[in-house]
Protein backbone atom coordinates (compact mmCIF):
# COMPACT_ATOMS: atom_id res chain seq x y z
CA UNK A 1 0.00 0.00 0.00
CA UNK A 2 1.72 3.53 -1.31
CA UNK A 3 1.26 5.71 1.93
CA UNK A 4 0.35 8.89 0.91
CA UNK A 5 3.09 12.14 1.95
CA UNK A 6 2.25 15.28 2.63
CA UNK A 7 5.36 17.32 3.10
CA UNK A 8 5.19 20.34 5.17
CA UNK A 9 8.92 21.02 6.06
CA UNK A 10 9.33 24.46 6.37
CA UNK A 11 5.56 25.42 6.95
CA UNK A 12 4.15 26.63 9.92
CA UNK A 13 1.19 26.55 12.23
CA UNK A 14 -1.92 26.00 11.23
CA UNK A 15 -0.42 24.84 7.90
CA UNK A 16 0.40 21.18 8.38
CA UNK A 17 -2.84 20.34 10.39
CA UNK A 18 -4.58 21.98 7.69
CA UNK A 19 -2.79 19.65 5.15
CA UNK A 20 -3.30 16.78 7.03
CA UNK A 21 -6.88 17.22 7.82
CA UNK A 22 -7.23 17.90 3.79
CA UNK A 23 -5.41 14.83 3.25
CA UNK A 24 -6.63 12.33 5.67
CA UNK A 25 -10.48 12.77 3.69
CA UNK A 26 -8.60 11.51 0.57
CA UNK A 27 -7.37 7.94 2.04
CA UNK A 28 -9.76 4.99 3.08
CA UNK A 29 -10.83 4.31 6.58
CA UNK A 30 -7.80 2.32 7.95
CA UNK A 31 -5.17 3.63 5.04
CA UNK A 32 -2.29 5.98 6.28
CA UNK A 33 -0.76 9.19 5.40
CA UNK A 34 2.57 10.17 6.35
CA UNK A 35 3.32 14.10 7.40
CA UNK A 36 6.65 15.53 7.11
CA UNK A 37 7.05 18.69 9.38
CA UNK A 38 9.40 20.56 11.02
CA UNK A 39 7.43 23.38 13.04
CA UNK A 40 8.40 21.61 16.44
CA UNK A 41 4.66 22.61 17.24
CA UNK A 42 3.71 19.87 14.93
CA UNK A 43 5.06 17.46 18.44
CA UNK A 44 2.37 18.27 20.39
CA UNK A 45 -0.65 19.54 18.03
CA UNK A 46 -0.57 16.00 16.02
CA UNK A 47 -1.56 14.10 18.92
CA UNK A 48 -4.04 16.89 19.99
CA UNK A 49 -5.28 16.61 16.20
CA UNK A 50 -5.79 12.54 16.52
CA UNK A 51 -7.33 13.33 19.84
CA UNK A 52 -10.03 15.56 18.97
CA UNK A 53 -10.74 13.98 15.06
CA UNK A 54 -10.63 10.27 16.58
CA UNK A 55 -8.24 9.02 14.12
CA UNK A 56 -5.13 7.14 15.41
CA UNK A 57 -1.29 8.13 15.73
CA UNK A 58 0.57 5.17 14.42
CA UNK A 59 4.06 7.33 15.50
CA UNK A 60 5.66 10.52 15.87
CA UNK A 61 9.41 10.54 15.24
CA UNK A 62 11.77 13.13 15.04
CA UNK A 63 13.87 12.96 12.23
CA UNK A 64 17.48 14.90 10.93
CA UNK A 65 15.05 17.15 8.28
CA UNK A 66 12.50 17.75 11.57
CA UNK A 67 9.54 14.99 11.88
CA UNK A 68 7.65 11.65 10.49
CA UNK A 69 3.99 11.77 11.51
CA UNK A 70 1.86 8.47 10.40
CA UNK A 71 -1.73 8.89 10.82
CA UNK A 72 -4.21 6.25 10.02
CA UNK A 73 -7.78 7.07 9.59
CA UNK A 74 -10.44 6.37 11.74
CA UNK A 75 -14.43 6.26 10.96
CA UNK A 76 -16.35 9.78 11.75
CA UNK A 77 -12.69 11.48 11.32
CA UNK B 1 -15.77 13.06 17.18
CA UNK B 2 -18.76 10.56 15.38
CA UNK B 3 -22.02 12.95 16.93
CA UNK B 4 -22.30 16.29 15.70
CA UNK B 5 -19.72 18.44 14.45
CA UNK B 6 -18.39 20.89 17.37
CA UNK B 7 -19.14 24.50 16.37
CA UNK B 8 -16.83 28.02 16.78
CA UNK B 9 -17.88 31.11 16.18
CA UNK B 10 -14.76 34.03 15.89
CA UNK B 11 -15.39 37.51 16.16
CA UNK B 12 -12.82 40.09 14.53
CA UNK B 13 -13.59 43.17 16.04
CA UNK B 14 -9.73 44.73 15.69
CA UNK B 15 -8.22 45.93 12.08
CA UNK B 16 -4.66 44.64 14.12
CA UNK B 17 -2.72 42.45 12.00
CA UNK B 18 -1.62 40.07 15.13
CA UNK B 19 -5.06 39.94 15.75
CA UNK B 20 -6.36 39.19 12.41
CA UNK B 21 -3.61 36.04 12.09
CA UNK B 22 -4.53 34.88 15.33
CA UNK B 23 -8.13 34.87 14.28
CA UNK B 24 -7.35 33.42 10.67
CA UNK B 25 -5.17 31.02 12.07
CA UNK B 26 -7.79 29.55 15.05
CA UNK B 27 -10.11 29.46 12.35
CA UNK B 28 -7.89 27.18 9.83
CA UNK B 29 -7.23 25.07 13.17
CA UNK B 30 -11.04 24.76 13.86
CA UNK B 31 -11.96 23.58 10.39
CA UNK B 32 -8.62 21.06 10.59
CA UNK B 33 -9.94 20.02 13.83
CA UNK B 34 -13.63 18.97 11.87
CA UNK B 35 -15.15 21.66 13.74
CA UNK B 36 -17.90 24.27 11.85
CA UNK B 37 -15.96 27.51 11.94
CA UNK B 38 -17.88 30.99 11.31
CA UNK B 39 -15.57 34.21 11.22
CA UNK B 40 -17.58 37.77 11.87
CA UNK B 41 -15.98 40.50 10.90
CA UNK B 42 -17.36 43.91 12.80
CA UNK B 43 -15.22 47.48 12.06
CA UNK B 44 -11.51 47.62 11.70
CA UNK B 45 -11.45 43.55 11.80
CA UNK B 46 -13.57 44.10 8.65
CA UNK B 47 -10.26 45.02 6.68
CA UNK B 48 -9.14 41.64 6.77
CA UNK B 49 -11.55 40.18 4.43
CA UNK B 50 -11.80 43.57 2.11
CA UNK B 51 -10.01 43.17 -1.13
CA UNK B 52 -6.58 45.03 -1.12
CA UNK B 53 -6.37 48.98 -1.25
CA UNK B 54 -8.88 51.92 -0.95
CA UNK B 55 -12.54 51.22 -1.72
CA UNK B 56 -13.86 52.81 -4.52
CA UNK B 57 -16.68 55.05 -3.88
CA UNK B 58 -20.42 53.84 -4.13
CA UNK B 59 -22.43 55.04 -7.23
CA UNK B 60 -24.74 58.09 -5.74
CA UNK B 61 -28.07 55.20 -6.43
CA UNK B 62 -26.01 52.78 -4.44
CA UNK B 63 -25.69 55.01 -1.52
CA UNK B 64 -28.46 54.52 1.43
CA UNK B 65 -30.16 57.39 2.75
CA UNK B 66 -28.27 59.60 4.80
CA UNK B 67 -28.99 62.62 6.68
CA UNK B 68 -26.50 64.91 4.04
CA UNK B 69 -24.62 66.59 6.39
CA UNK B 70 -22.38 69.41 5.32
CA UNK B 71 -18.90 67.50 4.06
CA UNK B 72 -20.08 64.51 5.20
CA UNK B 73 -19.53 62.96 1.80
CA UNK B 74 -15.64 64.33 1.38
CA UNK B 75 -15.21 63.38 4.96
CA UNK B 76 -16.01 59.40 4.12
CA UNK B 77 -13.65 59.59 1.18
CA UNK B 78 -11.06 60.71 3.21
CA UNK B 79 -11.79 57.83 5.68
CA UNK B 80 -11.85 55.25 3.23
CA UNK B 81 -8.69 56.37 1.93
CA UNK B 82 -7.08 55.97 5.30
CA UNK B 83 -8.55 53.05 5.72
CA UNK B 84 -7.71 50.66 2.83
CA UNK B 85 -8.45 47.35 3.22
CA UNK B 86 -6.95 43.85 2.86
CA UNK B 87 -4.32 42.33 5.35
CA UNK B 88 -1.25 43.88 3.24
CA UNK B 89 -2.15 47.34 4.63
CA UNK B 90 -2.83 46.27 8.41
CA UNK B 91 -0.38 47.24 10.73
CA UNK B 92 0.73 45.31 13.56
CA UNK B 93 -0.65 46.06 17.09
CA UNK B 94 3.13 47.28 18.29
CA UNK B 95 5.82 49.00 16.02
CA UNK B 96 3.94 49.59 13.61
CA UNK B 97 6.23 52.90 12.33
CA UNK B 98 3.89 54.49 10.55
CA UNK B 99 3.20 51.49 8.43
CA UNK B 100 6.60 50.53 8.07
CA UNK B 101 6.37 47.96 10.39
CA UNK B 102 3.80 45.74 8.33
CA UNK B 103 5.98 45.79 5.71
CA UNK B 104 9.04 44.27 8.28
CA UNK B 105 7.12 41.89 9.31
CA UNK B 106 5.84 40.80 5.92
CA UNK B 107 9.04 41.00 5.39
CA UNK B 108 10.37 38.75 7.91
CA UNK B 109 7.15 36.27 7.59
CA UNK B 110 7.88 35.53 3.91
CA UNK B 111 11.62 34.84 5.30
CA UNK B 112 10.18 32.15 7.71
CA UNK B 113 8.25 31.24 4.57
CA UNK B 114 5.10 31.63 7.37
CA UNK B 115 1.63 32.02 5.59
CA UNK B 116 0.51 35.29 5.10
CA UNK B 117 -3.33 37.02 6.22
CA UNK B 118 -4.28 36.05 2.91
CA UNK B 119 -3.34 33.01 2.02
CA UNK B 120 -4.92 31.61 5.52
CA UNK B 121 -8.34 33.12 4.73
CA UNK B 122 -8.35 31.98 1.70
CA UNK B 123 -6.82 28.55 3.17
CA UNK B 124 -10.07 28.69 6.18
CA UNK B 125 -12.80 29.16 3.17
CA UNK B 126 -12.00 26.70 1.25
CA UNK B 127 -11.86 24.13 4.63
CA UNK B 128 -15.04 25.65 4.43
CA UNK B 129 -15.00 28.10 7.18
CA UNK B 130 -17.92 30.72 7.29
CA UNK B 131 -17.34 34.60 6.92
CA UNK B 132 -19.99 37.01 7.73
CA UNK B 133 -19.33 40.74 7.32
CA UNK B 134 -21.45 42.84 9.88
CA UNK B 135 -23.93 45.35 7.86
CA UNK B 136 -23.79 48.10 10.62
CA UNK B 137 -20.09 48.45 10.75
CA UNK B 138 -19.61 48.41 7.03
CA UNK B 139 -22.19 51.43 6.86
CA UNK B 140 -20.62 53.18 9.38
CA UNK B 141 -17.04 52.82 7.52
CA UNK B 142 -18.16 52.98 4.13
CA UNK B 143 -17.20 50.08 3.18
CA UNK B 144 -19.25 48.79 0.07
CA UNK B 145 -19.82 45.52 0.16
CA UNK B 146 -18.70 44.81 -3.53
CA UNK B 147 -15.27 45.78 -2.17
CA UNK B 148 -15.53 42.62 -0.05
CA UNK B 149 -13.23 39.77 -0.94
CA UNK B 150 -15.58 36.66 -2.53
CA UNK B 151 -14.96 34.14 0.62
CA UNK B 152 -17.59 37.20 2.56
CA UNK B 153 -20.79 35.12 1.95
CA UNK B 154 -23.21 36.61 4.40
CA UNK B 155 -23.77 40.10 5.93
CA UNK B 156 -25.68 39.93 9.34
CA UNK B 157 -26.16 41.81 12.52
CA UNK B 158 -25.88 40.63 15.96
CA UNK B 159 -28.39 38.69 16.56
CA UNK B 160 -27.39 36.27 13.86
CA UNK B 161 -23.99 36.37 15.53
CA UNK B 162 -25.79 35.52 19.29
CA UNK B 163 -28.06 32.74 17.55
CA UNK B 164 -24.75 31.15 16.05
CA UNK B 165 -22.63 31.74 19.86
CA UNK B 166 -25.50 30.13 21.58
CA UNK B 167 -24.95 26.94 19.89
CA UNK B 168 -21.26 27.28 19.38
CA UNK B 169 -19.35 25.55 22.05
CA UNK B 170 -16.25 27.70 21.19
CA UNK B 171 -17.06 31.67 20.93
CA UNK B 172 -14.06 33.76 20.91
CA UNK B 173 -13.93 37.75 20.42
CA UNK B 174 -10.83 38.41 19.15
Amino acid sequence: MAEKIVDCVGLYCPVPIAQAAQAIQEVEEGERITVLADDPGVENDFPSWCKVTGHKLVSLEETEEGYRIVIERRKGG
Amino acid sequence: MAEAKKKMVLVLCAGELDRALACMNIAVGGASLGMEVTVFCTFFGLNAIRRAGVAPAPRPEEEPKRVGLFGARALRRAFAWLNPGGGKYMNPSRFSFGGLGRKLMAYLMRDSRMANLDELLALAAGMGVKFIACTTSLEALGIPRDSLRPEVTEFAGVASFLAEALESDVPLFI
